[in-house]
């Protein structure tokens, strides 16, 4: 079984990095405090409110999905397999063009 | 920079730096970054933008780490692991505080100057460092400019919080056109009436507090 390579928290903080944003710049837009981002990004807290990871996902330029699997909001059998986020797209592909046939 | 025997036994060998070396090279790299921000050079320093420059640096900043653990005076520590860039974290007392953003100030560049100007003795230790911790506390962040004797590593990365925050080339400007607007000359004596003037223009100026402008005005020899 592949190691996840990031955490919720981390994958967040090198994304922000890597757009030369401040923790507090993204917290002003996110409209959250600082300290908030802060404890997110350092695995202290997971967001609680789904709003907030489609917003990340929409500022930071990220896959909602995939956040929402980091987040651990993904079915069981999902949720444990340490997916890094290549791995995770095709799976992701895999299950929604399997339950597009089946509708 | 010449490399003398460390007699605190962290290290065989540690690096001396010159007050005008330090000064030099945190200016050039306060400046360069801020030009590449912004295309210009503009003080003071929004702590905003000194959170960004630790974070090119720095593996990990956390802003609001709880450090009592390490002593309730402590509001800074680096971290320094090997083959990874320094962790920074600051208490987080001090940085939700309504009062301390000063204090926030020294606190970051503080530890900004051991990210830069020490990191790089503990990746070229064979075995193991002793201690990987530095741990600042607060009462010395300020004063361990002023006093060469005490521990290297604090002195260094006190006089670069005050060098990032008060460039030498800046202040010496702010301290000629202070007293070229009072009709006074560079440098001031210390019983100069207008002593507490100059200090609060580059307290204002800068961003610091009077303190912090004080040990910087004297060390650079302003005063």
């Amino acid at each position: 079984m592949p190691e996840r390579s990031v955490t919720f928290g981390e994958y967040i903080a090198s994304t922000r990095k890597s757009k030369s944003m401040s923790q507090k710049d993204l917290a002003i837009n996110l409209e959250i405090s600082p300290q908030y981002l802060n404890d997110i990004e350092h695995d202290k807290r997971t967001p609680s409110a789904p709003q907030l990871i489609d917003k990340l996902a929409s500022i930071l330029d990220l896959k909602p999905e995939y956040l929402y699997y980091l987040a651990g909001r993904m079915p069981e059998e999902v949720k444990n397999k340490k997916l890094d986020e290549k791995s995770f797209t095709q799976a992701w592909h895999a299950f929604r063009r399997e339950t597009e046939g089946k509708k | 920079m010449k490399m003398v025997r460390d007699l605190t036994g962290r290290f065989k060998e540690r690096p001396h730096y010159e007050a005008q070396e330090l000064d030099y090279e945190c200016e050039t790299i306060i400046c360069t970054f801020l030009r590449t921000l912004y295309g210009q050079v503009k003080f003071p320093i929004q702590t905003n933008d000194i959170t960004k420059l630790i974070e090119k640096h720095a593996s990990d900043l956390d802003l609001y780490a709880d450090l009592t653990e390490y002593g309730m005076k402590v509001e800074g520590l680096t971290k320094f692991i090997p083959k990874k860039k320094p962790q920074v974290c600051i208490s987080k007392d001090l940085s939700v505080s309504t009062w301390g953003e000063n204090r926030l100030r020294t606190t970051l560049t503080h530890e900004l100057g051991h990210v830069i100007f020490h990191n790089y003795l503990f990746q070229m230790e064979i075995e193991a460092p002793k201690s990987s911790l530095q741990i600042c506390k607060r009462d010395d962040i300020i004063t361990s400019s002023k006093s060469p004797g005490r521990d290297w590593m604090e002195w260094q990365a006190g006089y670069t919080c005050g060098a990032f925050l008060m460039p030498a080339t800046f202040v010496n400007g702010s301290t000629k056109n202070y007293c070229r607007s009072q009709g006074i000359q560079v440098p001031l004596k210390s019983s100069s009436s207008h002593k507490e003037g100059l200090i609060e223009a580059v307290a204002n100026e800068f961003q610091v507090s009077k303190d912090a402008a004080r040990v910087r005005i004297s060390v650079l020899n302003l005063l």
